[in-house]
């Protein structure tokens, strides 16, 4: 049996997914088929990275086949995983607390493979609504800038196998949402669409410049940039991974990792008190244009 | 202005209240561009629709300016029951179409 230990914290930081991903690539060179996740000397791990957890999980066994994949976890551990329902889907347990600051851990394989198209919006409406008491508009304004990164999951990294977690941390004021693919990655797409002598992280940033897009029609290149600037609008920050390229807009972090990721890890955050005032960010908008003209 | 209209309805081509997908945005398009032809006021309408994202937009706003005239689409298009959030996608939406396929000096406008 293969066990792997988990380190006392695990924060929401390159430094910490890195260690995750390098057990992840490990696990997927060993041939033993009995692997063990060891939480137990783990007390703290950011709520949001379960959703990370949950892919790395999900391909262990559906794409390199070990199917006997066992979790031990601490209390602490298992508290987190028992309150974004993370224990429930991957072992079937039943969760006891449900009044909770996490936005729940899901799989949209399923949904998606039914041809459920409105899954993710369904998913974060009801998160939002239900859990963390958000106003309506308010939902409908964090929805429609969240929907871009799934469909841009979906379409460009062309999976269904997408999957998220997200955790309120009230101290804060912020939520922070981590976005998972296993699809074909952000440098292989922009590679074969513009330059194939482009690095990772490269690759990353291009892809979050407005107008550009690895789409063949002639609009599109809005998506990532969107959700680029709704992070700045709101106080938050952004970081990618994808293969080798790691990016983090506040740190100014810009590096080729040692360690590949076969997909795509976006993790934001934003002030959700700052979204309170809608109004007025559509008065300011409003006096800047208000006619549409083609 | 045409005396008679082509209405499309969003919501009549998507399940809930947010227009989020292009694979909807595609449908409609394909309509359009099936019962358009040009010879009256084109109107979308969008009752009970919440919020449009730019993945959904970009289709409709393409299949537009790559089928008609842009001084006819200037003349006939409206949009209806249109609210803030949806109208700022799509001029972000047209703007970045005009910006990246669209030189300064064509004089098609």
């Amino acid at each position: 049996m293969y066990i792997y230990h988990f380190p006392r914290k695990i924060n929401n930081n390159f430094n910490d997914i890195n260690k995750v991903i390098n057990v992840y690539n490990k696990i997927k060179k060993i041939k033993d088929n009995q692997i063990t996740l060891n939480f137990s000397d783990t007390n703290w791990m950011s709520g949001e990275l379960v959703a990370l957890l949950g892919a790395i999980c999900y391909n262990i066994k559906h794409k390199y086949n070990k199917e006997n994949l066992y979790i031990a976890c601490s209390k602490n551990i298992e508290t987190t995983f028992q309150s974004n329902n993370f224990s429930k889907q991957i072992t079937n347990m039943q969760i006891g607390n449900t009044k909770t600051t996490a936005i729940e851990y899901k799989c949209f394989t399923e949904e998606l493979n039914n041809n459920n198209l409105n899954c993710f919006d369904d998913y974060i409406k009801k998160e939002l609504n239900e859990k963390l008491e958000f106003k309506q508009e308010e939902i409908d304004y964090i929805c429609l800038f969240l929907s871009e990164i799934f469909v841009n999951a979906r379409t460009h990294g062309r999976t269904h196998n997408i999957f998220c977690c997200g955790q309120k941390y009230p101290k804060m004021n912020k939520i922070k949402i981590l976005l998972v693919d296993l699809g074909i990655g952000i440098p292989y797409n922009v590679r074969n669409r513009v330059d194939k002598t482009m690095n990772d992280i490269q690759c990353i940033k291009w892809s979050l410049k407005k107008g550009n897009s690895t789409k063949i029609e002639n609009a599109g290149g809005l998506g990532l940039y969107d959700i680029f600037e709704f992070v700045k609008q709101h106080d938050g920050n952004i970081s990618i991974i994808s293969s080798n390229g790691q990016f983090n807009y506040n740190e100014n972090i810009e590096i080729i990792s040692k360690e590949n990721f076969d997909g795509t890890i976006i993790s934001i955050e934003f002030d959700y008190t700052s979204i309170r005032n809608i109004e007025n960010m559509f008065k300011n908008i409003r006096k800047e244009k208000n006619f549409i003209e083609f | 202005m045409f005396k008679s209209d082509y209405e499309i309805k969003i919501k009549d081509f998507v399940k809930n209240e947010y227009a989020h997908n292009p694979e909807d945005g595609e449908k409609i398009a394909n309509e359009i561009l099936k019962n358009y032809k040009g010879d009256r006021n084109i109107i979308i309408n969008f009752e009970k629709i919440k919020t449009v994202n730019t993945a959904f937009a970009n289709k409709i706003i393409e299949a537009l300016y790559e089928n008609y005239d842009r001084k006819d689409l200037n003349k006939y298009f409206s949009m209806k029951n249109i609210n803030e959030l949806i109208k700022i996608t799509i001029i972000k939406v047209i703007e970045n179409y005009k910006e990246v396929n669209i030189d300064d000096n064509d004089d098609s406008k």
